[in-house]
Formats: structure tokens, C-alpha cells, sequence
């Protein structure tokens, strides 16, 4: 693969004339899958056996360089409110790419995660990029779901597919990457572009505000 | 859900706007929150619901029995027993199609409307769009500009109104002087607090905004633009501190994003509880969804102790030590008959209310001053704001309810707008419309704070009101969350998540390398 990773500071380097193109990729899945261990070891390359789920972390962000592009995720995890069925569909909003994750030793976790693919399909963004993501692949002496059943599914509904494991880091950067080969890439620059017609909205936390006093108006 | 934890700092219960910013607020300083809702779905009074489920949601309401009181004593000292009958919360439900093939087709793009139970628009230099920013809550939603400031002139006829200097001075319906004294007013407008310029100190709350323009002698069109288009203060009971006051929101807010001072939210005004919501959660909240409280208890101190919840399958019995809830779940007995309302109508249309020439999708505000004996507030959404299909248009009023039914409170509007009887082709026809009205939850919940013997750790929560913006909302929160938490700051700047520690990094023990064998299985 010709492709490496940036720690989230990156920019800099050598290839000075690449693109950044800036996606969020939101994770769906049962409790305790292995999610947010799937977006830490990708994120910090760490692993936590007991890992608590993470407070305070909005999205975490890394990227993955492409040929001459710069991909720039902004991965969304599920803030524990999948538990009770009760994840806001705000989550998804404008998602251009999703990681449906199962675990591989669970079968209920399988099904589950068809369950978000069609919900995926349904509610999301018709270009989203979705890839399933059978996780755990540490505990494959005590695997409930083949590779075959899960990579036909994935098949037939177009999703990316590989097994995963967070614990030893099998496959984490291959999916990242494989999904950021699969987006369609348009330069930063172009994106804002876009901002000034007509479909895009406004950030009102981000570049879109005009740097004026509370006195500022353009009455004045 | 045995791994459910039972003992909570604060538990909410309704996740409308007042009640998700006050989530937010709580889990962001380390309370332990659990927050549910009697819904699947998130929002409440403020959801958005698509074609299909505003129908059902309205076929719901209609089913409730109103037999609620009957089931069970209330009065024992030790328990309330809350309301779920949404009946006793909304009235006047109704909505119909214009013909049965309309019916057909929309239904087919119903997940394509976002349909608003509470529409609005925000003020860009507002309390919400500010708490969205210092909060970073912002990163979760996404807006779009009203772009259409627009008013009725004296003929009938739908004037769009400059809000920018530049659309000021390239108006063709102001003669020059009149630019020159629109300018002038502004200015004084934004140069202090008192509005030194413009009026006598003692006279800010004395005389009515609308005396203290006509005292301008301005010509009638730039006494219509500020008094109904900037100020929206077009009655006698606004003095000139409120006209004042709202006109300066109004100019301070233009310029910030864009030319109009107005935003609204992308997908509908229900993204905003989620967001809310989403931050509580990123910061430990549980959330519950389609669980209901059935009652609270109270202890010998007349505090509430614990609650009881339940949906169609399970019980959970719940310690806390402060409950909010939104009054539509106040216990059942101190609901009465409310007369207070406030009216809604949702109309879906073929043609927007003032055709631009520039070719795009917009979203227009027009605020209708003694529409019948009521002020009207109309906002149009369209393809623009992702609520509507492209060539449909979705239309908001709401009112205070002065009538007998939801209905005759926008008959005359509608009438005015929109092609009813006659063969208007100008005019947009509705294909859909939809109206109810809701008890003034305002009123409702200053009528439950003054019940004696309430137990001091229960909060209520007001939903809806018929005003622009939801600056009230936030004032709300901040107001319960400095009764429960007198010496916390009210939602601190979040940390960089780049700057979070996971777990416990000094001890990386369960690093594994990166080469390793078991890549076996995939491609």
C-alpha cells in the first residue's frame, strides 16, 4: 500500500503542493464492539483493555495521506447514546463516510449492525461511504460470525468489509485507508468555494463569521 | 438494563431545548445526568418531524384519552403521579391535504420535509447562537441565512426589506432623503445604551415604540420597515426601550454571517435539542429514549427522592437529588384548564410567498402585525434549508390563539397569501396544512412555581413561545442551572479533543506491536 499516516498535527512535510480534503466519518454499532478502541488505536495507536467510554471527546481527528492528497477525518463516536436506541440522527447528519462496527464473537452484534446499515441507507446522505467492520479479530478462537456470511453481506450491499482488532491493531490503519481511497476527493479550497452558493450552510463556529466589534454592522 | 446506574445528581425528564441546554450545562461540570423522554424520538414540543410522522404525531394526540384522571388517586402526600396524556397539552388538531393525488405524491417524498413543531429563527448576535459558540456546541449544527427580511406594504403587496447598507442604498423603494434618515435613525440607534439621541431618559418606558417613530416624522415607509420589519414591536403595550432594544439586536446581528441578521437551522429547528443533547452525552449522560416518568416521591422534608419511569416493557425506580421536568409531564393534578394558548399552522406550498428574480431557494421571514386581533409570525423555508423537496415550500405561522380553533386564527392570513377558492395564479397553492394549538407553557409553569407546598428540588421547564428566536430558552436554563449549581460556570469552552488523555497513557502496558500475525482473514 502506498499510503501512510500523518499524526493530526501534520501539514507540514515535503509534499508541500498536496491537497487536504476534510470528512466526517461517524461509528455505528452495539455497545461494546470496541468503537471507540477501533478510533483510539487508528487516532493515538493505544489500547486499553478496560476502556471507559470516553468523556469529553467531541470527534477526534487524524489523517491519512493518499497519493498526493491529505485526508483529514473527523471521527464522530456515539457518546454511549446507542445503549438505550437512543442515538440522535444529528450524528449522522452530513456524514460522508460510517464504520459499522460488529464483534466478531457476537452474533446479536452482526445483526445489529445491519440493522444501522439500513438505517445508514435510509437516513443518511445518499453518497455516504459505509464500510462494516468486523472487530475483534484478536478473539477469533471464539468466532460467531464467519468471514464468508460477512463479507457476502458487505458484498451485496456494497459496503467495504475487513475484520478487525483494536488489541493488536490488525487491519485499523487498512480500513481508514481503504475508506479514504473510496471518497471522492475535492481540495479544501474547492469546498469552500462551495460555502459561498447557494446549498451550503453557515458555520457559526467556524471561518464564516466576519471578525467585527458587537458595535459591527454593515448598516453602519 | 440491569447495568442502568440508579442514583443521579440531576435527572431530566423531556428533551426540548431548555431541558437539553440544561443536560449540556449539567454533564459538562461532572454532574451525573440521566435525561429521558416519553418520545422515540428527540426534541419534544421542538422536533421536526417528517410528512409522515407530523401525522402520526398529530393522530396520536388525537387518540389520547382524556380519562387520565380518573385511573388513580392522586392526593397521597408521598407520590404525584405526572401527566403523559399529551392531549391535555396540545388542542385543536387538524391537518388535511388539498386532493387526494397531492396526498399521494407528497406522501411519496415525505422523509424529503422537515416539519417543524416549533419553527424558528435566530438573531446572529442572540443568547443561542452565542451559548452555541462559547460552548462549541456549534460544531454539531449548521445554518442557513434568512434571507428574506420581508413586511406587507399598505397596498397588499410583499416588500422585501434592506437590511445592509449596500441593499439600503440600492433599494428602489427609498427616495434619497429617505435613505439619508434610515441612516441616521441607525446610528443613533447603535451609538449607547439609552439611545440618548433618539429620546428622553424618562420617556424610554413611558411612550410606545410606535409613538416615538411617528414622533420622527419619518415618511410611512421607513416607519413600517422599523416598526414591523426591525423592531417587530408594532403594538401599543411595547414601549420605546423594547422597540429600541429589539431594533438594536436586530442591526448589531446584521453583518456577523451575512446581510440578514436572521439564521436558521439546516434540517429544522430540531437539530438544536440534539446538539445539545450530544454534548451531554459526550460528557457522561445516559440517555433514555420512549421512557417516561410515572411518578416522583417525596420524602418527609418535601423533597423529591426518587422516580419512577416506565415504558410499554419495563419499570425502573430512580434516585435523584434535583428533577427537571417540561410542564406537558407536571403531575396530573396540577394541570387545569388553561386559556392561555398559542396557535400553529405548517403549510406546505407550490410557490414561494415573494418571487426573487435571482433564480434561488430562500428562506423568508414576514411578521404580520394585527393579522385579525393577533400578531402573525410567518417564516418560509425551502429546499434551501433542507426542509422541503426542491419546488416545495414549507410555511410556518404562529400566533397567540385569540379564537376558537387553531384554525381561524390564520384564516385571514392564509386568505391574504395563498390561492384558496378564486384562480390566483400568482399565488402559491397549499397542498398540506396542518394546525394546533398548546397551552402558553410560560404561563403554565409560573402558575406551577407558585404552588405551595412543590417540593424545592423540582424544576419546570416551559416549551414553545410565540416569539422570535430562543433566547428565553437559554435564560431558562441558566436560571435552573444557578438554583441547582450557585458556584459553577454555566457551559466553559469544552477542552481540544487533541488534548484529552485516554485511559491512562503513562502505563501503556497494552501496547502491542505493530507487526502482527493475524492479518490472515481479510483480502
Amino acid at each position: 500500500m502506498s499510503s501512510q499516516t500523518r499524526s493530526g498535527s501534520g501539514g507540514g512535510g515535503t509534499a508541500s503542493a498536496s491537497r487536504t480534503c476534510q470528512f466526517k466519518l461517524v461509528l455505528l454499532g452495539e455497545s461494546s464492539v470496541g468503537k471507540s478502541s477501533l478510533v483510539l488505536r487508528f487516532v493515538k495507536g493505544q489500547f486499553h483493555e478496560f476502556q471507559e467510554s470516553t468523556i469529553g471527546a467531541a470527534f477526534l481527528t487524524q489523517t491519512v495521506q493518499i497519493d498526493d492528497t491529505t485526508v483529514k477525518f473527523e471521527i464522530w463516536d456515539t457518546a454511549g447514546q446507542e445503549r438505550y436506541h437512543s442515538l440522535a440522527p444529528m450524528y449522522y447528519r452530513g456524514a460522508q463516510a460510517a464504520i459499522v462496527v460488529y464483534d466478531i464473537s457476537n452474533k446479536e452484534s452482526f445483526h445489529k449492525a445491519q440493522t444501522w446499515v439500513k438505517e445508514l441507507q435510509r437516513q443518511a446522505s445518499p453518497n455516504i461511504v459505509i464500510a462494516l467492520a468486523g472487530n475483534k479479530l484478536d478473539l477469533a478462537n471464539k468466532r460467531a460470525v464467519s468471514y464468508e456470511e460477512a463479507k457476502q453481506y458487505a458484498d451485496e450491499h456494497s459496503l467495504l468489509f475487513m475484520e478487525t482488532s483494536a488489541k493488536t491493531a490488525a487491519n485499523v490503519m487498512d480500513i481508514f485507508t481503504s475508506i479514504a481511497k473510496k471518497l471522492p476527493k475535492s481540495d479544501v479550497n474547492e469546498q469552500a468555494s462551495r460555502q459561498s452558493q447557494n446549498r451550503s450552510g453557515v458555520n457559526v463556529g467556524g471561518a464564516n463569521q466576519n471578525q467585527q466589534g458587537t458595535s459591527g454592522c454593515a448598516c453602519k | 438494563m440491569s447495568d442502568l446506574p440508579k442514583d443521579y445528581d440531576i435527572i431530566i425528564v423531556g428533551t426540548g431545548l431548555t431541558e437539553s441546554i440544561l443536560a449540556g450545562a449539567l454533564a459538562r461540570i461532572g454532574k451525573s445526568v440521566l435525561h429521558i423522554d416519553r418520545n422515540q424520538f428527540y426534541g419534544g414540543e421542538f422536533a421536526s418531524h417528517t410528512l409522515n410522522n407530523l401525522m402520526e404525531w398529530s393522530d396520536k394526540i388525537k387518540r389520547y384519552p382524556d380519562i387520565e384522571n380518573d385511573r388513580e388517586q392522586n392526593d397521597k402526600s408521598c407520590f404525584k403521579k405526572c401527566n403523559n396524556d399529551l392531549g391535555k397539552y396540545y388542542t385543536e388538531i387538524e391537518y388535511s391535504f388539498s386532493d387526494l393525488e397531492t396526498q399521494d405524491k407528497l406522501l411519496k417524498l415525505s422523509r424529503k420535509f422537515t416539519l417543524d413543531l416549533t419553527p424558528n429563527i435566530f438573531y446572529s448576535r442572540g443568547q443561542l447562537i452565542e451559548l452555541l459558540i462559547s460552548s462549541d456546541v456549534a460544531k454539531y449544527c449548521e445554518f442557513k441565512m434568512v434571507s428574506q427580511i420581508l413586511t406587507l406594504d399598505r397596498d397588499g403587496n410583499v416588500q422585501k426589506v434592506p437590511t445592509s447598507r449596500s441593499e439600503v442604498f440600492k433599494s428602489n423603494k427609498l427616495g434619497m432623503l429617505e435613505k439619508r434618515s434610515m441612516m441616521q435613525f441607525v446610528q443613533a440607534v447603535l451609538k449607547d445604551d439609552n439611545f440618548n439621541e433618539l429620546i428622553e431618559p424618562e420617556q424610554l418606558q413611558t411612550i410606545s415604540f410606535r409613538q416615538l417613530i411617528s414622533n420622527k416624522k419619518f415618511p410611512q415607509i421607513i416607519n413600517d420597515y422599523l416598526i414591523n420589519a426591525v423592531a417587530m414591536c408594532p403594538n401599543e403595550k411595547d414601549n420605546a426601550l423594547k422597540g429600541l432594544n429589539d431594533t438594536k439586536k436586530f442591526l448589531t446581528s446584521v453583518g456577523r454571517f451575512g446581510d440578514s441578521p436572521f439564521l436558521y437551522s439546516m434540517y429544522g429547528a430540531g437539530e438544536l435539542p440534539q446538539c445539545f443533547c450530544r454534548m451531554s452525552a459526550v460528557f457522561g449522560a445516559i440517555y433514555y429514549l420512549d421512557m417516561t416518568i410515572d411518578k416522583f416521591h417525596i420524602n418527609s422534608e418535601n423533597r423529591i427522592e426518587s422516580i419512577t419511569t416506565k415504558n410499554d416493557k419495563e419499570e425502573f425506580k430512580f434516585n435523584c437529588k434535583n428533577l427537571i421536568i417540561d410542564s406537558s409531564y407536571a403531575p396530573i393534578d396540577y394541570f387545569k384548564s388553561i386559556d392561555n394558548l398559542i396557535s400553529h399552522c405548517i403549510l406546505i406550498t407550490d410557490k414561494t410567498i415573494y418571487k426573487n428574480d435571482d433564480g434561488l431557494d430562500h428562506i423568508s421571514l414576514l411578521f404580520l402585525p394585527k393579522m385579525k386581533d393577533t400578531d402573525i409570525y410567518m417564516i418560509e423555508t425551502s429546499y434551501a434549508s433542507n426542509c422541503s423537496p426542491q419546488g416545495y415550500f414549507v410555511v410556518y405561522l404562529f400566533c397567540r390563539n385569540t379564537r376558537k380553533t387553531s384554525r381561524e386564527n390564520f384564516e385571514k392570513c392564509i386568505e391574504t397569501f395563498f390561492n384558496i377558492g378564486e384562480l390566483d395564479e400568482n399565488k402559491p397553492n397549499v397542498l398540506f396544512s396542518c394546525f394546533y394549538s398548546h397551552i402558553d407553557s410560560d404561563y403554565f409553569v409560573h402558575e406551577l412555581d407558585k404552588i405551595s407546598n412543590r417540593p424545592n428540588n423540582l424544576h419546570f421547564v416551559s416549551g414553545c413561545q410565540p416569539k422570535l428566536d430562543f433566547d428565553h430558552h437559554v435564560e431558562q436554563a441558566k436560571k435552573i442551572f444557578n438554583d441547582i449549581c450557585p458556584n459553577d460556570e454555566f457551559m466553559p469552552k469544552p477542552p481540544d479533543p487533541e488534548d484529552i488523555i485516554f485511559g491512562d497513557e503513562t502505563e501503556n502496558k497494552n501496547e502491542i506491536s505493530k507487526e502482527t500475525n493475524q492479518n490472515e482473514t481479510s483480502e
